[in-house]
């Protein structure tokens, strides 16, 4: 290795556009060896036992060019697989609780890479040590430090085992430069995860290793979402030291993380989310920013892969440099990185108790919702609530005011968010006896302290993140409801009813006037903007009466959607902002869909009138922009866009540079594209406002410019 | 308090002068260029534009309209513009969108709050408002209001004109105009009465006054094929900034047939129509050109 391997990073990204994952390779074995050893009498003793025993059968994965290792893709056979059929049928039920939230988090990799799995089995063992085994408390707490102990052998015996199977293939390996990488990854296997790190190229292979063991969650069978934190804090020693020594050079750095973020693909199935932050504060609140924040951010241009998903945490004093990246990366139509309000979220977690210390280290715990690394047990996104269905559920009756049908409807969500939070919090009980994660316990403060497992309550942070959908309707519907039904007096309450019900049948003059000719959220409008405001006041105050209780179960409200407004929208009827039954909710927390009609200034206002801060759970907004705005003078004002937004307080901004395949779908479907501009010779206009032969030239030079 | 006719107040404008800016089409031009991007920008006069595809034949607008010019025959609907009295009825009641009324009339003070809406974009990006149009100052007093408030309120203020008004109302506006975005549209004189409808003496004169006065100017090209594409213009305005001492930037605006469906949604024929682009590539050579000879820096945008 010399310069940053190009041939390699595209020989390895091949594979991982449509990867196959399944961890069932680890499940059968640890199901089997459970159902069978029944000798063993307590259930944290069986989970230890078949832990160990599943990844000692399991196959380590080494395929050829690989430099960080780690994956799960082995097919069941036939057999196998019948065998597993019936172990899923009737074993698994038995142990494992499938409900409720997990991973999504980021685990403490600065205890990993600085004492390795052999300085936490110290950590263990010196617990255990002064348990006096006469006593029933202390046998309870041995038996889970016990089995953190099994746990974290168990990593180390399979690293071990990737350093066998690196041997096994560098013996027969006819090329001389794969020889050599497979005795380095073969030593480097045999170094950690067990010891501390020492080199870049170390930490990166022990960071990995360790959340790919993680992934596999005998106790939790769907696909587990861990997320990689700062790596460009908890690296940076490695790579500013190896730089120093002379041991590596910024290509070779970065073809590893290209190599870490390849492995994020075949680890994590496509449709959900996995990925790490860069940039934002340290504890002694200077910012972050270093060779790695840059490099962590240009995987996504190398890579070219749906994930990692990368996040830029933005303070008012982030380099300039570091944000124009971001513009670079977008322009080639790059979904990430996204940009996040380092300021805001720090004052949120700060007012919700962290320590500055802690407050600095926050995650995205996959799109937008924020957690504190290395010590929570997160519960992000339970449930999510579709408010525009718990206005509509309201709408049986006359109303004298508009007064008297927001208590109604503040009613009606109140009972909501407690029935959801009875839910969430039964939940929870029922993993306390159920659920085991001894593994991840070892790295989540303060599992280790306390004796207690995470899903038994040993996290320092227990929230419970509920999500609100269709913040854009809500308001745009009370508003059109004010206008129409109390100012204007165009209709009665039945009358509004009956056109929802039909879904406006033969009515299309009447929902095109509540969707054209009222105000709309997004514009800049006070008499509509300020219901978002009012929306978000009462979910933010209601949450609070539940703080805090059961193992510091806050509740933390959030306002995204990841993809439940198309799954809500399908099943919600027409509203009274003029949408056609079962079209999509608004996404995120900017104006719905096709609505901003004065631009992204207007936008961006109507969007931080309401304070974000207390939205720890997440907010996302949305801009669009075609790719044909990213021109070298455009950046700079896009720039300045993105700087006011988080200087008024917005929590996280998400700039979408919109395709060819984008202007089609608006061309068929304009209602829903309004918002989107385009340039066209020394001008900006609505793409969907253009005449269809200047569509077609914008398109046509769109597909140019890719 | 003045009050004018203006026919949109557009936002997060990026190409009308520095930084983002709010820009507010003025309507009405003394102008009649062939070629005009905005044809509705050209009377003072509301007008009534049909978005033909987005008609959905509810037929709101024929029983609301006094002068009988809508009719929905076979399902088709018929605008019958000779009648039409511009009122707007229809316009109202049309909530499809297919026909907008295009013009409304404001006060000089609430131009000035809408554009001091976005003050937080104008200050991290160096922008601010721009008056367009149309002629601004086809509209002097209201233009002259709208930016002495915004020069009381702080906000940077730019002017698109094709300076073709009068030479005292354009002297008394500039004092409160930070930079003016002034078209020269052809050199000859002969040729600009011909296809813009006026000679270009008075707007000559007006812009040298704008120079004398140490206004900063950026000239604005419009580069339109087989009327002001051509060498012997690219050779008049190289003299023209050079005979100017505060010509900060030259922009060369090419060509784009945008104006001709704007035509046919107000009902009207357009005097130029060809549907070609212009290329940006045909304009790089008088780019470099234009820029060696003046030292002013040149953009095609």
């Amino acid at each position: 290795m010399c310069d940053y391997d190009r041939e390699k990073i595209e020989k390895l990204r091949l594979p991982a556009i449509d990867p196959y994952i399944s961890y069932e390779d680890i499940y059968i074995n640890f199901y089997r060896r459970f159902a069978e050893n029944n000798s063993l009498m307590h259930f944290e003793k069986r989970y230890g036992d078949a832990y160990l025993y599943a990844f000692s059968n399991a196959a380590p994965s080494i395929d050829d060019g690989e430099l960080i290792v780690g994956k799960s893709n082995r097919k069941l056979t036939p057999e196998e697989q019948t065998e597993w059929d019936l172990l899923k049928k009737y074993t698994v039920p038995m142990i494992a609780l499938q409900r409720g939230q997990d991973s999504h988090m980021t685990v403490d990799y600065e205890l990993l890479l600085g004492k390795g799995i052999s300085g936490v089995t110290e950590i263990v063992r010196n617990k255990r040590a002064a348990f006096d085994l006469s006593k029933a408390e202390d046998i309870k707490k041995d038996l889970f430090y016990e089995t953190c102990e099994q746990c974290l052998k168990t990593v180390v015996v399979f690293s071990n085992r990737y350093a066998d199977e690196a041997e096994k293939q560098a013996e027969n390996c006819k090329d001389e430069k794969r020889r050599k990488e497979l005795i380095k990854i073969a030593r480097i296997c045999r170094k950690v995860p067990e010891y501390p790190a020492e080199t870049f190229y170390e930490a990166v292979q022990s960071v990995h290793f360790l959340t790919y063991c993680l992934s596999a969650n005998p106790l939790r069978l769907h696909i587990q979402q861990f997320q990689l934190g700062r790596p460009d804090r908890y690296l940076w020693r490695f790579f500013e030291n190896d730089l120093k020594a002379g041991v590596i050079t910024p290509y070779e750095a970065q073809t590893l993380l290209d190599c870490l973020a390849i492995q994020i693909n075949r680890r994590v199935v496509h449709g959900l989310s996995s990925g790490y932050m860069v940039g934002g504060r340290d504890e002694n609140g200077k910012v972050v920013s270093n060779e790695l924040t840059k490099m962590g951010m240009r995987v996504i241009e190398q890579c070219r892969l749906v994930y990692p998903s990368v996040g830029l945490c933005c303070c008012t004093d982030t380099p300039k440099e570091d944000i124009e990246l971001t513009y670079d990366i977008l322009k080639q139509g790059f979904s990430h990185p996204a940009i996040f309000n380092d300021e805001v979220i720090t004052k949120g977690l700060r007012e919700y108790g962290l320590p500055a210390k802690e407050a600095c280290s926050y995650i995205h715990s996959t799109c937008v919702e924020i957690t504190p690394i290395a010590s929570s047990n997160v519960w992000v996104a339970s449930p999510y609530t579709n408010l525009v269905q718990k206005l509509l559920d309201v709408l049986d009756r006359e109303y004298d005011s508009m007064e008297a049908l927001m208590e109604t409807y503040f009613d009606h969500l109140r009972e909501s968010i407690n029935a959801n939070f009875e839910t969430e919090l039964s939940c929870r009980v029922a993993r306390e006896k159920s659920g085991f994660i001894p593994l991840l316990s070892c790295f989540i403060n303060d599992c280790l302290d306390r004796g207690l497992d995470i899903d038994r309550g040993g996290a320092r942070y227990n929230w419970i993140m509920p999500t609100f959908v269709g913040m854009a309707n809500i308001a745009d519907s009370l508003y059109a409801i004010q206008k129409m039904i109390f100012e204007n007096k165009e209709y009665t309450f039945a009358k509004l009813k009956q056109m929802l019900d039909s879904n406006f049948e033969g009515c299309e003059p009447q929902r095109l006037q509540l969707l054209n000719c009222v105000e709309k959220y997004g514009n800049d409008c006070d008499a509509v903007d300020r219901y978002s405001g009012i929306i978000s006041g009462f979910i933010n105050t209601e949450c609070r009466k539940y703080t805090p209780c059961y193992s510091n179960a806050r509740l933390i409200p959030s306002l995204f959607c990841w993809i439940m407004h198309d799954r809500f929208g399908r099943e919600t009827g027409a509203s009274p902002d003029g949408r056609p039954a079962f079209f999509p909710l608004s996404d995120g927390s900017g104006p719905a869909q096709g609505r901003e009609c004065k631009g992204p200034t207007a936008s961006v206002l109507s969007s931080t009138k309401w304070d974000h801060t207390p939205f720890i759970g997440g907010i996302a907004v949305n801009l669009k922009f075609n790719k044909t705005m990213f021109d070298d003078e455009s950046k700079q004002k896009l720039t300045a866009l993105v700087e006011t937004y988080l200087s008024r307080g917005g929590f996280e901004l998400q700039i979408n540079v919109t395709d060819k395949k984008t202007l089609q779908k608006a061309r068929e479907n304009p209602e829903l594209y309004q918002d989107l501009v385009v340039r066209i010779g020394g001008y900006s206009d609505y793409f969907v406002k253009l005449p269809p032969t200047m569509q077609e030239e914008v398109m046509l030079r769109t597909e140019h410019e890719i | 308090m003045m009050v004018g006719t203006i026919y949109n107040i557009q936002r997060f404008s990026l190409h009308d002068g520095p930084g983002i800016r709010t820009t507010v089409f003025f309507k009405g031009c003394p102008l009649d260029c062939v070629w005009c991007h905005n044809p509705e920008s050209k009377e003072q006069k509301p007008e009534i534009s049909f978005y033909t595809e987005k008609c959905i034949k509810c037929g709101y607008c024929v029983s609301v309209c006094p002068q009988n010019c809508h009719t929905l025959i076979e399902n088709q609907h018929v605008l019958n513009r000779i009648n039409c009295a511009r009122c707007g009825l229809c316009t109202q009641r049309c909530f499809a969108k297919a026909l907008v009324m295009i013009g409304y009339r404001i006060t000089a003070d609430k131009v000035v709050a809408q554009a001091a809406a976005d003050r937080a974009f104008y200050e991290k990006s160096g922008g601010g408002l721009t008056l367009s149009g149309g002629e601004p100052i086809a509209q002097p007093e209201f233009a002259l209001e709208i930016v002495q408030k915004s020069k009381e309120v702080g906000l940077h203020v730019c002017i698109e004109t094709c300076g073709f008004c009068g030479t005292g109302d354009i002297l008394k506006i500039a004092s409160f105009v930070d930079l003016f975005l002034f078209d020269y549209k052809i050199t000859d004189p002969v040729v600009h009465q011909k296809y813009t409808g006026v000679t270009n003496e008075s707007i000559l004169h007006n812009l040298k006054s704008l120079d004398d006065l140490g206004k900063k100017i950026i000239l604005r090209c419009p580069m339109i094929p087989g009327i002001s594409l051509n060498d012997g213009h690219i050779e008049g305005i190289i003299a023209l900034a050079r005979s100017l001492n505060y010509v900060i930037e030259i922009d060369l605006e090419p060509y784009h047939p945008l104006g001709i469906s704007k035509c046919e949604q107000i009902g009207k024929t357009p005097a130029f129509d060809s549907i070609e682009f212009l290329s940006k590539e045909v304009l790089m050579e008088y780019r470099e050109e234009i820029t060696s000879k003046t030292g002013i820096a040149v953009k095609i945008i």
